[in-house]
């Protein structure tokens, strides 16, 4: 329904998401506590949320709606980014309900079904529902099978039901489709909702407007002079409390499969005719289906494990020695892999994609580093440190771009030096990017799914990383050991140094 | 000159330091990306601020961030104290004084790596008491 006082082509007023009730499985979890219950009131507080909205959270603990908003309150006071306003508070606490009982307890549905119909009533939701699985993902199963037996989904409720997932979206391919089947033979595939909240709906369109509004990249984003391609997440922090969850998975089932892969799909790709979800998500899938495996897996990948150590002045505990974690364990906190693209625009140009824990600093960047100038004036200056130039664009921290090149050192000497020029979006709108999870709600209740990834794009994903895992799952070495802080294991500079390049330091 | 605004950072890490430093680069307008270099000083206890004075007069020469590591008692609790400068006499850009106490905390790739900017070149200066052989040590 469109606002007839509402101009589509006015792009001034923000978009509100209308009536309907959100409902949190796992609503104790870390995250929920941490990012999503301090997003749901930094919208409300910005006036992005309908007065009526309403929040019913699940979970298996013994509160009442009053506990529940009081502990949300905290969260909240924790959390949010912007400042509290006990007015806007007090009208969401209003909307706020909670379900004692265990995911797989019917008696529990029963209470979320009565909760919602009473929500209808009072606060007029419309009978719009979404349901936010923050929970493991080997409960998805049980958590769709019973909202559809409670007909709380798949049925003929007049509202909209729509369902959010976290990755991971599986660990390879088959279990990815798997999963697939369980979710959408409840939801519509166009109502379920993956995220990754790394990778906010904000980036995607900054990227995309760095690449395609602007007219002097495009020229030069494809093999003739584009040399290699770094895309970089790195970690400051080590597991931590969730060695359960990190064993077995690992740093490219966390982080490659998704995020990277997503980053390289946004970067890679051709234009799109529009930003309809469609059109995007067509040039994602190609480029996805284009990428090469390269023939000899080890001598293309590398794979480490952080020890431990002093990481600016904090002491740090090693992966194999956390506590109540298997010593032995494979599983790697650090993963580069090398990838050729099979097109047009890109063979011949290897994509080097890496992500770890405990590295030197926290970043997310992608670094597009062009082929070394002829320098036929400036043959004779070995000793000048200048190289090639890089278009580097910082996901995070400090979200903005980086261009580097080679400048005149001033003074009579012919001197020549690499320096940098530099784009903030901190700085140049003295507004940051919203939080990525803010995004992804209002997204969610606005029902905008064009940049969360389809599920083929995560098949694809798997097609490409699975023959690493199984590579190295059949091999009886340990990942190589690095320092906490450094940049990762030896193994990763040989796997640059075999190319003739070098990873740059972010 | 003016004096330089400071923010003390006691008992800290330096992940906090990185992010300290950027919100403060965001308020106060310092630019740092644009940097040339990072020199980076190692030195001891009581010879800290003449060490700062001309690093911060060779950075209106050459514009470079300055990152200074004083090591104190080692015998003591392991810590990291951490003050920095901006604006005012600090020179052109920030200068991070790292100040160090117990056996661990040492000035290595370790300590410093989260401040480093990307890419910029990074040159070491010992101004009291050159190790034998720089290139052996763990900054080297």
């Amino acid at each position: 329904m469109n606002n007839p006082l509402r101009d589509a082509r006015d792009r001034r007023l923000n978009r509100i998401a209308g009536p309907g009730a959100l409902v949190f499985f796992g609503i104790t979890g870390d995250l929920a506590r941490k990012k999503l219950m301090p997003a749901v009131y930094d919208l409300a507080n910005r006036g992005l949320l309908p007065p009526n909205f309403a929040i019913v959270g699940f979970g298996r603990r013994d509160w009442s709606a009053e506990e529940f908003t009081a502990q949300a309150r905290e969260w909240i006071l924790a959390s949010s980014r912007t400042p509290f306003n006990e007015t806007v508070f007090a009208q969401l606490a209003s909307g706020m309900r909670f379900i004692s009982g265990a995911f797989d307890d019917d008696d529990a549905y029963q209470k979320l079904a009565a909760t919602l119909d009473e929500l209808a009533e009072t606060r007029s939701t419309g009978r719009n529902h979404a349901f936010y699985l923050s929970i493991p993902p080997s409960w998805f199963e049980i958590v769709c099978q019973k909202l559809s037996e409670h007909h709380l989904a798949n049925d003929s409720n007049p509202g909209w039901e729509r369902v959010v997932i976290e990755k991971p979206f599986g660990h390879n391919l088959q279990s990815a489709r798997e999963l697939n089947e369980i979710v959408e033979s409840v939801f519509p595939a166009d109502q379920v909702f993956r995220i990754d909240h790394y990778l906010g709906k904000e980036t995607v369109q900054n990227l995309l407007a760095l690449r395609f509004g602007n007219q002097m990249f495009e020229p030069l984003w494809n093999n003739k002079y584009v040399d290699h391609v770094q895309i970089t997440m790195a970690e400051d922090i080590g597991i931590g409390g969730r060695a359960s969850y990190y064993d077995g998975v690992g740093a490219a089932r966390d982080v490659i499969q998704n995020h990277l892969l997503q980053l390289l799909a946004l970067t890679a790709m051709e234009e799109p005719i529009s930003f309809n979800a469609d059109h995007l998500r067509s040039e994602k899938e190609k480029v996805l289906t284009a990428v090469e495996l390269p023939e000899d897996l080890g001598a293309a990948s590398a794979r480490g494990q952080y020890t431990s150590g002093w990481q600016g002045a904090e002491e740090v505990v090693g992966f194999l020695d956390e506590e109540g974690f298997n010593p032995k364990s494979k599983t790697e906190t650090y993963a580069a892999v090398r990838l050729n693209i099979k097109t047009r625009r890109w063979d011949g140009v290897p994509f080097y994609l890496r992500a770890g824990k405990r590295l030197g600093r926290r970043v997310t960047e992608i670094a597009v580093v062009f082929k070394k100038a002829p320098n036929l004036l400036f043959g004779d200056h070995d000793t000048d440190e200048f190289g090639q130039n890089a278009f580097v664009i910082r996901v995070q921290p400090d979200e903005g771009a980086t261009i580097r090149l080679a400048s005149k050192v001033p003074g009579t000497q012919m001197e020549i030096r690499d320096v940098t020029m530099d784009f903030g979006y901190g700085n140049a709108f003295t507004e940051s990017s919203p939080e990525a999870y803010e995004r992804l709600i209002l997204d969610v209740l606005l029902g905008e799914p064009p940049l969360f990834p389809r599920h083929e794009e995560v098949e694809q994903s798997w097609r490409i990383l699975d023959p690493f895992e199984e590579y190295w799952a059949s091999q009886p070495t340990q990942p190589d050991p690095y320092a906490p802080g450094s940049w990762g294991p030896a193994s990763s500079d040989e796997l640059m140094a075999k190319d003739g390049r070098t990873w740059r330091r972010p | 000159m003016a004096p330089p605004m400071m923010i003390d950072l006691p008992d800290t890490t330096t992940s906090k330091v990185a992010k300290k430093l950027i919100s403060s680069r965001r308020t106060h307008g310092v630019v740092a990306l644009s940097r040339v270099l990072t020199l980076v000083v190692i030195t001891r206890e009581g010879f800290a601020e003449n060490a700062i004075e001309a690093a911060n007069l060779a950075s209106r020469e050459h514009p470079c961030r300055i990152i200074v590591v004083v090591r104190g008692n080692t015998s003591a609790k392991n810590r990291l104290d951490v003050q920095i400068r901006v604006g005012g006499d600090a020179g052109a850009s920030e200068v991070i004084v790292m100040r160090t106490f117990g056996p661990d905390v040492v000035a290595d790739e370790a300590l410093i790596s989260a401040l480093l900017l990307p890419d910029a070149p990074i040159v070491a200066w010992w101004p009291h008491g050159v190790p034998k052989d720089p290139y052996a040590t763990a900054l080297g």
